[in-house]
């Protein structure tokens, strides 16, 4: 993993200290809306992070820490469609970031598996929005060329089997806590779905999804992330 | 409305199979969703301006159970359930959520919006289509169904009033 930031990050960092909001948002929330450059030193995280702290999300409202990781999931593939980079290359590089990587094949148990852990939210984005579903995963079945997810539940699917290229397993500090994903990238290196644990009530990966998480990455990925042979 | 120079074929094949996939028959004749849908019968389709987005999205939030349908080139995603009415902030229709489905749409993409009434698998099928810039379609919303399979009367009411009120039927 490099050290260099990389010359995308103080695009993101824009990104995540200014945006989005809803229409009137919450007096709390007004110090998100104004430039770094008028509360805090630029790109000072550990400035941002208390500011972070000292606010609470507004309730029955999305929250601040997920429109802020909302806005680095758009910032990332929107620079992705630029053509810098690809979502794969971005995540890759994401500064500290944990990374595990799962081949293609290992796509039926990873979500067979995800669709133990209870309610999970799926995401996917496309250049039109970040479409997010909260529930359970029905299990996955593989037949003639796709991956379905079947039943009568509410989330249903499928997906062409020959365009998942690879999974991969993040966990990273981001606004002072960790979050956690698992990132399937298609064989454009964008990303097709990406699966998010929930959160408690203090806002903290749920424990066991994260235990959940961290078994399964051990079970199926390669020791080591795909980029430690550079390094 | 973009009129293309195959459009009598494709209107006839649509005629003839009224319930087929709009995806498929816009890879046959090489045109966009936008296209193939605007190829149907006069009867099954009606169309409101994009910027309609927002007043149509949170009157869908009246409507109980739905089925959103979201299309890539790697599969499709459906959910079913409610939606939540959503604001606008920050260049996006934001539905706010920890449940069920929610997001953040870019409803400024939104170039139109399709009321199809069709047979679908042999059931009649109503849905509202939101296109994007490209003739691309953003996403899908199915009136919903009963435990025999037919469509939610007082939604389906809902959805013909809407579709009443805003949109303008194109020749």
């Amino acid at each position: 993993m490099t050290e260099v930031t990389p010359c995308w990050q103080r695009q993101v960092d824009r990104l995540v200290a200014s945006g989005p909001d809803q229409e009137r948002p919450p007096p709390a929330a007004t110090a998100m809306t104004r430039k770094p450059s008028e509360t805090q030193p630029r790109s000072n995280a550990v400035s941002r992070r208390r500011m972070v702290k000292s606010r609470s999300a507004p309730a029955s409202r999305v929250g601040v820490s997920d429109l802020k990781r909302f806005v680095e999931d758009v910032a990332i593939e929107n620079l992705a469609r630029e053509g810098s980079a690809s979502a794969r290359e971005i995540v890759e590089s994401l500064p500290g970031a944990v990374l595990k990587f799962a081949q293609a094949e290992a796509f039926s148990a990873v979500m067979s598996d995800i669709a133990t852990w209870g309610p999970v939210c799926i995401l996917l984005t496309s250049r039109d929005g970040v479409f997010e579903f909260n529930g359970v995963l029905p299990p996955v079945e593989h037949v003639h060329g796709y991956y379905y997810w079947v039943g009568e539940g509410p989330i249903r699917g499928r997906l062409h089997d020959d365009r998942c290229s690879d999974i991969a397993f993040i966990e990273r500090e981001f606004l002072g806590r960790l979050a956690a994903s698992v990132v399937v990238f298609n064989v454009d290196g964008n990303i097709m779905l990406k699966i998010v644990p929930m959160r408690d009530a203090d806002s903290a990966v749920q424990a066991t999804q994260l235990k959940a998480m961290r078994a399964l990455a051990r079970r199926v990925c390669r020791s080591r992330p795909q980029k430690a042979a550079r390094a | 409305m973009t009129e293309t120079a195959n459009a009598p074929d494709l209107r006839d094949r649509l005629a003839a199979d009224p319930g087929a996939l709009v995806e498929t028959v816009a890879k046959e004749y090489n045109v966009t969703l936008r296209q193939a849908v605007e190829g149907l019968p006069e009867s099954m389709r009606q169309f409101a301006p994009g910027d309609c987005f927002v007043r149509i999205m949170n009157e869908v939030a009246n409507w109980s159970e739905v089925t959103v349908i979201i299309h890539s080139d790697d599969g499709v995603m459906e959910f079913t359930g409610p939606i939540p009415s959503g604001s606008v902030g920050r260049g996006y229709f934001n539905l706010p959520g920890s449940r069920g489905f929610h997001g953040h749409l870019r409803h400024d993409r939104c170039a139109g919006v399709a009321f199809v009434e069709r047979p679908f698998f042999g059931r009649p099928s109503a849905s509202i289509l939101f296109f994007n810039l490209e003739g691309g379609v953003m996403f899908k919303i199915f009136v919903g169904r009963d435990d025999k399979r037919e469509l939610l009367k007082d939604q389906l009411a809902a959805f013909q009033a809407l579709a009443a009120n805003l949109c303008v039927r194109q020749r």
